[in-house]
């Protein structure tokens, strides 16, 4: 395992908000966020529905309604996402950045065939390429997800599930990009195709270095895949760090529930699977303080007047939790996490 | 061979020509759903045929009295009656009637010189298309691109002010804008002719080959015809024109919009795709789908547009010749228009079948 100072930083997101216009007043559906995402890994952000998790992928790459308020910082290779026109922005969108989306079955126009599409993307991004050269890199890289290339001369709709999400892969790694944003792409598909379709994913960021964050509410899909975890809960990142130090010890309440709550096979017949008690709040008034602090079974006085931010409290591991830090109404002892 | 059948002929190649186009290149099963929807087509003309011939009997009135006159005598009218086949037994007039519309015979005018219909069709047909061609072209061109600006721009200037438009322009009555439009352009600015399709003294010059005077004009070379022709068709093809625009704009506007938000256009945008070929290119095409649908049933509110758009501008096509023999109870004139009416709009109703499954890749009954 690589310690994270080593690594060379891809993208670097820096007290990220997002602010949704709605009739009802604004809604923070991102708050305060930073992390980095790492050359060659996958990150996995997960959360429950609602949690700001899509919204913090589609603000990566401005995919949001032009409505919508984004400030702070998202720093790609240097450069500031945020603040690029619209030609700056068309040329980092799928040549930098690209995304997979949550459905297959209507990812894709349906009345332009794959290749099309394939042609299309490239064409974008490279104009001096001709067609016939783009379709034999097209064949090589659909070939290599699995797919004959007779089948990508077909409309869409003539393809399965299955295939129509690997020609989703093939759109975002037509143009090599550094980051892939997979944002639940293997929810629609039932688990077999999906196992299937993870392996190649792996073998494909071994294969071609780039880094992948994998947005999933799917803990387990997460576990097998990703290197890094990020926990969001209401708009917040609750904790950051390895894959195994959160599955091993997670520190912050929130993430201690969601893993509970996860079935086991191991689970015993009388046992009952943990039940998280609440609902996530309305982002329109979020709660004062921390926003985990009415369900949270170990809150404190100073959870809900002050937010804590999310700090290192050993190496790989981060939380966002008065737990586990200095505050100036301290009564109860802060938790010392050994290294 | 007359110029009605060639202009029959040639516009029924051009329909064929595009069907066996979209057999050659569609798959299996758009095939095997042209060959369905052609065969379908013959009944339905059959019945059609047989509706006007049924509906032409049944209406109150008929030919003889209208023609003689209440002061007829008894013998007159028998012989008339025999004369026009009024006495055979009704299924011996129908299957006359039938031999007679495949050869293309539509009869007898029943006044001013008992010309055949299909010569009178001959000069009227063309016209009509010079009117309405040029005014579906403006209409489908402008109504469908104007619509996808608007949603381009929802919510801005441009949209509204395109939505008002399209509002205003399928409430205002044809003969309406057309007096306003003869008011403004043909009298107050005298900027377009008001009546007719072209200058008479030009027309003296012109050589009529096909009846499509813009055509016959290119064709023999005739430049100052050209102008004239054109001249006088631009106040009554626009009106036509402006009041089918209004629906084409709403529709192409709600579904560019619908498009715009579906998962494969965000998924484009990702991708780093130009907005303008978002919209025109991957939203539009999805939207014309349910336009080209339209543009088969507008036809019909086209063909009833050019009867009250011929009727203000005293363009002598077929709407024109409609009004006038119904007023003069010619009725053989009268079946031969609806027929060629209905004709058309059954074709076009088969054209717009087989280019909707042609576009749409999904679509297989």
């Amino acid at each position: 395992m690589v310690k994270a100072e080593e690594r060379d930083i891809l993208v670097e997101i820096r007290d990220l908000c997002v602010r949704y216009q709605t009739r009802l007043g604004p809604v923070s559906a991102v708050e305060d966020v930073s992390f980095d995402i790492y050359q060659g890994e996958i990150l996995g952000l997960v959360g429950e529905s609602g949690c700001g998790k899509s919204t913090l992928g589609k603000a990566l790459m401005r995919l949001l309604p032009p409505t919508t308020s984004i400030q702070g910082r998202v720093l790609f290779d240097g450069e500031d996402v945020l603040e690029f026109d619209e030609d700056q922005l068309r040329d980092f969108r799928g040549r930098a950045i690209s995304m997979i989306f949550q459905d297959p079955m209507t990812s894709l126009n349906p009345v332009q065939k794959i290749d099309e599409h394939l042609v299309e993307a490239i064409q974008v991004h490279e104009p001096e390429t001709e067609k016939h050269p783009a379709l034999e890199r097209i064949h090589t890289l659909v070939e290599r997800l699995g797919i004959q290339k007779e089948r990508i001369s077909d409309y869409p709709h003539q393809l399965s599930g299955g295939m129509r999400q690997r020609i989703m892969i093939g759109l975002g790694l037509v143009l090599n990009p550094s980051l892939i944003i997979a944002d639940e792409a293997t929810t629609s598909l039932d688990v077999i195709v999906e196992a299937k379709l993870l392996d190649q994913l792996r073998e494909i960021l071994d294969e071609f270095g780039v880094s992948i964050l994998v947005i999933t509410h799917n803990i387990a899909l997460v576990a097998e895949l990703a290197d890094r975890l990020a926990v969001m809960y209401a708009g917040c990142l609750a904790e950051l760090g390895s894959i195994y130090e959160i599955f091993d010890k997670p520190l912050h309440p929130y993430t201690r529930g969601l893993l509970r709550s996860v079935p086991s096979i191991e689970l015993d017949e009388r046992e009952e699977l943990y039940k998280m008690p609440g609902e996530p709040p309305n982002l329109t008034y979020p709660p004062s303080g921390c926003r985990f602090h009415p369900r949270c079974p170990e809150a404190m006085p100073i959870c809900s007047r002050l937010a804590p931010t999310l700090q290192e409290v050993k190496s790989d591991q981060m939380v966002n939790c008065w737990l586990y830090q200095d505050h100036p109404e301290k009564k109860a002892p802060t938790i010392k996490v050994k290294s | 061979m007359s110029p009605l059948a060639g202009i029959c002929i040639g516009s029924l190649a051009i329909a064929f020509g595009f069907i066996i186009y979209a057999f050659l290149r569609g798959s299996p099963g758009l095939r095997s759903y042209i060959v369905t929807r052609v065969l379908l087509t013959l009944p339905m003309v059959f019945i059609l045929v047989t509706v006007i011939f049924v509906v032409m009997r049944v209406i109150p009135g008929d030919p003889v009295s209208s023609q003689l006159g209440p002061r007829g005598s008894i013998e007159a009218r028998e012989r008339m009656r025999e004369q026009l086949g009024l006495n055979d037994p009704i299924i011996v007039q129908y299957f006359n009637y039938l031999g007679k519309v495949v050869r293309l015979d539509l009869g007898e005018a029943l006044i001013f010189g008992h010309r055949p219909i299909i010569d009178e069709l001959s000069e009227r047909l063309p016209a009509t298309i010079e009117l309405t061609l040029p005014a579906m072209v403006f209409a489908v061109g402008f109504g469908v691109l104007s619509g996808a600006l608007a949603a381009k721009n929802r919510k801005k200037a441009s949209d509204y002010g395109l939505r008002l438009f399209s509002i205003a322009s399928y409430s205002i009555p044809i003969f309406w804008l057309g007096l306003v439009l003869q008011v403004i352009f043909g009298i107050n600015l005298g900027a377009f002719p008001i009546a007719g399709r072209i200058d008479s003294i030009t027309n003296i010059g012109l050589e009529r080959i096909t009846n499509v005077l813009v055509i016959d004009s290119i064709i023999t070379g005739n430049w100052a015809a050209l102008g004239s022709v054109l001249h006088h068709l631009i106040l009554p093809s626009l009106t036509l024109g402006i009041v089918l625009t209004g629906v084409f704009v709403r529709l192409s506007r709600i579904n560019v919009i619908e498009s715009l938000v579906q998962d494969y256009i965000i998924a484009g945008r990702a991708r780093g795709i130009r907005e303008r070929i978002l919209v025109y290119k991957h939203a539009l095409s999805n939207a014309l789908i349910p336009i080209v649908t339209l543009i088969g049933l507008q036809f019909s509110v086209l063909l009833a547009g050019a009867v009250l758009t011929e009727t203000t501008f005293s363009w002598p096509g077929m709407g024109l010749y409609l009004v006038e023999r119904i007023g003069q109870r010619d009725y053989t004139a009268v079946q031969g228009v609806i027929l060629v009416f209905a004709l058309s709009v059954s074709v076009i109703s088969l054209l717009t079948d087989i280019i909707y499954a042609f576009i749409d890749p999904r679509v297989r009954y």
